[in-house]
């Protein structure tokens, strides 16, 4: 996996969402990109990208829970 | 350690992380000083204080106030879940405390919630340990796929969903401020975008204490415990939104851990790394 693309870890839902930040729908662009930066750029000490992919699948249960 | 009479994690995985890793040539040396104290909360003030009349329902059913002073008693009340009158004021309590947290959001912040609506809530110190960016990212995702369904279909597809966020960053976190910052950006754009309604609404909530805390967690629906397995020693807000009948969503870690076993994982959405896999994956992440 050594110099493979961050994207590949990154996946492509997250990368819409840092989309959305990079283009500045929710303003204040610089300091929400320093903020992302410290997950997306092989540094992502808390597996916050890792771990998503599952999270958006148990959300998924809840809502099934609910509706 | 070496004065110490006895050392103790504060639940069971921190114990066991304390032996395998943080503490590894103590525990060679003193093996048996190690023990386990998983933390705890008091019922008086989490449900007897904060819930008084979910206590008096359990009390009626139990048809006993002894559960108080002997908390496992409670699991008694399992013979009733299936019960329609139970369920029924069960329900009505809950609403009843969604309503006063609604009207203290909304004397807050200005923003109305609607009381149907699933109450989502993650209240507790700001870090990134405990990945409250993962929750804002994924309000994002949601707020993405909202707008990419065609209008007419939104209203079957999404369950409304208000989700509460509370806490405090030490004075000093600069990326723990920016993600209270994030919060309050996303609120603002989601809250104010009609074409989302009440399908979601976000609320940053002001100063959060132990005195809002017994508001805000006696209404809470599903509440949010994502830390990277291994992070967070124990975590006590869980027991406590668990107490006042609140689902859980979260990663293996902590006290999750043993509330999981306590109260069945099928009761608990648990998601995520577990502990023993984190070394590899970090690994791979940073060589990645």
């Amino acid at each position: 996996m050594r110099n493979s693309e961050p994207k590949d870890y990154i996946g492509e839902s997250l990368l819409k969402v840092f989309h959305a930040i990079t283009e500045g729908t929710f303003g204040f662009k610089d300091e929400f990109i320093a903020l992302i930066d410290t997950v997306r750029n092989r540094n992502d000490l808390y597996l916050l990208c890792h771990d998503f992919y599952s999270y958006v699948a148990a959300q998924e249960k809840v809502i099934k829970l609910v509706s | 350690m070496v004065g110490s009479h006895a050392v103790n994690g504060v639940a069971a995985i921190h114990s066991q992380i304390l032996k395998d890793d943080l503490f590894r040539d103590f525990y060679e040396m003193f093996p048996k000083k190690f023990q386990n104290k998983t933390n705890g909360v008091t019922p008086r003030r989490w449900l007897m204080g904060c819930n008084k009349e979910l206590a008096k329902l359990y009390t009626e059913y139990l048809q006993t106030n002894e559960w108080e002073a002997n908390l496992e008693m409670i699991s008694k009340l399992k013979e009733f879940a299936t019960d329609s009158t139970f369920q029924k004021r069960w329900y009505e309590i809950k609403l009843a405390n969604k309503r006063k947290l609604a009207n203290w959001v909304f004397k807050e912040t200005k923003i109305q919630l609607n009381e149907n609506s699933l109450f989502d809530v993650m209240v507790k110190r700001i870090h990134e340990y405990k990945r409250q960016l993962m929750n804002a990212l994924y309000i994002i995702h949601r707020y993405l796929s909202i707008k990419q369904t065609a209008p007419e279909k939104r209203k079957e597809k999404f369950v409304p969903r208000s989700v509460l966020f509370g806490g405090k960053a030490a004075p000093g976190y600069i990326n723990a401020k920016r993600i209270i910052k994030l919060i309050g950006a996303i609120s603002k754009v989601i809250n104010n975008d009609p074409d989302v309604g009440d399908l979601l609404k976000v609320v940053f909530m002001p100063n959060y204490n132990v005195s809002n805390a017994e508001t805000i967690i006696p209404a809470s629906e599903l509440s949010q415990h994502i830390s990277t397995a291994g992070t967070e020693a124990s975590g006590t807000s869980n027991m406590k939104f668990c107490l006042n009948g609140c689902l859980i969503i979260g990663t293996m870690d902590g006290a999750n851990v043993e509330i999981a076993q306590e109260a069945g994982e099928e009761n608990m959405f648990i998601f995520g790394a577990r502990v023993d896999e984190i070394g590899k994956l970090k690994e791979k992440v940073f060589h990645y």
